[in-house]
């Protein structure tokens, strides 16, 4: 039953419950008080304390799993040096590290189209959406042509170097790179600094890796200058991983989002939540066929107002700006409509200022 | 068409017509919030009553301008809440026991034993602010007001409950 039904039945059915009891009101005898009564909110009842620490843990544990990150290493090239799989680590830690840095430059106020007043409410997150995206194309790329590799640290504030190839959607190389030290304070604990190096930009991180037993689990932090940041956490659970962000721009967190990942009938499947003081939306992505990706989603405005659609995102090339755009297809029941917006350039290791 | 706000004015002088208005404006989203905590139709009957009263006693301390909506709602939450404190210790609330909680009517049955049911999934947190948000339209931010939380938790709340109805109806659980 979609949302917008399932609230309708209930707004009926509770209305029709509501008893008349205007005749049973003498107003007539009702004194009227002069004297302050203060009406405060009460607090509720504490009936699910359980449930409540789930939604504070939920809150303040981050989680993130890696078997997404379960590809068939491609080693036909040539400068790998650490031949030994990758560990689970080193997978956490570049996945991480590129979600954050990815939210990090999502920055609300580049909206393309602020002040839509005709349109649907989705069309003004078009341009968040497409740096997710730009996320997103990491887990449903194709998984056999995913590599990291850690090669020779050639920059001696670090010891270790990582560097992550994958294709976009068009088949075009993508590389990051990340440098970082590690200390182990103990078998359970490791911490991490170090540097990644995406899109021109050079990302300081800081964090904690923790395993005990099966378990893993990371916080990270990604920034540039020390009041703007993101914090990472991640944690695995059976058959899901989940990712908790904070968004945090002049010490104040502006947004929280979440993403979860998990497998269906061998497919990926990722759902997104993201909130903040304006709005919560959810989206769920899912690879199609036709390097194309459906997305369906949900907002819901604090101003009462909200939407459920479907998008249809392909990437396309524009031949006279000779750029590479997200093509957005918006469903809303009948109505539909067509938006494009710039796709982020990939890495090119020949231009980028990276020591690659 | 008068403003709520000349209703309430009228309403000090205990003009019938206003306490009228004010009442339709207002009657559903007051019930089904005491409801939606005490899940008793007759015990809700009665609290709805008694909320009504105490906002005609209280009219002179209500605010002008302010938002006369979320007072109300106020006082009656407060009220429920009082109540189920009252009865809790007397005996435990069971909505299996509460057959009249939605009464069949003619053709409603089947949909009112679902809307009990899918209610019944939620904790009180998640119902008051479904009931406030559903039944009465309210906005986040009002809600947030009504049952002092922040309006982060009462989104994550009112999303978390609608996804576990929702998941129920695909008999997911």
């Amino acid at each position: 039953m979609k949302r917008k039904e399932l609230k309708k039945m209930i707004k009926t059915e509770i209305r029709s419950l509501t008893p008349h009891i205007l005749p049973k009101i003498d107003l007539k005898a009702i004194p009227l008080y002069d004297a302050q009564i203060d009406e405060k909110p009460r607090k509720s009842p504490n009936f699910h304390a359980v449930g409540r620490l789930s939604l504070l843990l939920v809150v303040v544990i981050l989680s993130l799993t890696v078997y997404f990150f379960q590809p068939k290493f491609v080693d036909e090239t040539p400068p790998v040096i650490d031949k030994q799989p990758l560990t689970v680590k080193e997978e956490v830690y570049t996945f991480s590290a590129l979600s954050a840095i990815s939210l990090f430059n999502a920055n609300p106020s580049n909206n393309l189209l602020i002040n839509n007043q005709d349109g649907f409410l989705i069309e003004d997150q078009i341009a968040v959406l497409s740096k997710y995206l730009y996320l997103i194309e990491f887990s449903v790329g194709d998984r056999n042509l995913i590599e990291i590799k850690t090669l020779p640290s050639d920059n001696p504030l670090y010891q270790t170097k990582l560097v992550y190839h994958s294709l976009d959607l068009l088949n075009k190389p993508i590389e990051y790179v990340f440098y970082y030290n590690e200390e182990s304070e103990n078998q359970e604990e490791t911490r991490l600094n170090g540097i990644m190096i995406a899109d021109y930009q050079e990302y300081i991180l800081e964090g904690k890796f923790e395993r005990e037993d099966d378990e893993t689990k990371l916080k990270l932090k990604a920034y540039i200058t020390s009041g703007d940041y993101v914090i990472v956490e991640e944690k695995r659970e059976a058959d899901e991983q989940k990712f908790f962000y904070q968004v945090v721009r002049n010490n104040q967190v502006v947004s929280e989002n979440k993403i979860k990942i998990e497998t269906e009938d061998g497919r990926f499947k990722i759902d997104l939540t993201f909130a903040d003081k304006d709005k919560e939306i959810e989206y769920k992505f899912k690879k199609q066929k036709d390097n194309k990706i459906l997305i369906e989603y949900e907002i819901e405005t604090v101003a009462g107002e909200d939407e459920e659609g479907e998008i249809i995102v392909y990437v396309v090339y524009d031949m006279d700006k000779k750029i590479h755009q997200y093509k957005y297809i918006i469903k809303v029941e009948d109505d539909e409509k067509i938006i494009k917006d710039r796709r982020l350039k990939s890495i090119n290791p020949k231009t980028s200022s990276t020591n690659i | 068409m008068k403003d709520i706000e000349d209703y309430i004015t009228a309403l000090k002088q205990k003009d019938e017509v206003a306490f009228s208005e004010i009442y339709y404006q207002t009657e559903h989203a007051v019930f089904a919030l005491i409801f939606s905590i005490l899940k008793d139709q007759m015990l809700s009957e009665d609290v709805m009553q008694e909320v009504y009263i105490k906002m005609i006693s209280r009219i002179n301390q209500y605010q002008s301008g302010t938002n006369f909506r979320n007072w109300l709602l106020t006082i009656a939450r407060n009220a429920a809440l009082d109540c189920y404190n009252q009865r809790k210790n007397e005996y435990p609330l069971d909505p299996i026991e509460n057959e009249d909680l939605f009464p069949q009517t003619e053709g409603g049955a089947f949909v009112k034993l679902q809307t009990e049911e899918l209610l019944g999934l939620l904790d009180i947190d998640e119902r008051e602010v479904v009931i406030l948000r559903i039944v009465d339209d309210l906005k986040f931010k009002d809600i947030a007001a009504i049952i002092d939380r922040p309006l982060g938790t009462v989104l994550w709340l009112y999303n978390k409950a609608i996804k576990k109805m929702q998941k129920h109806l695909r008999g997911e659980n």
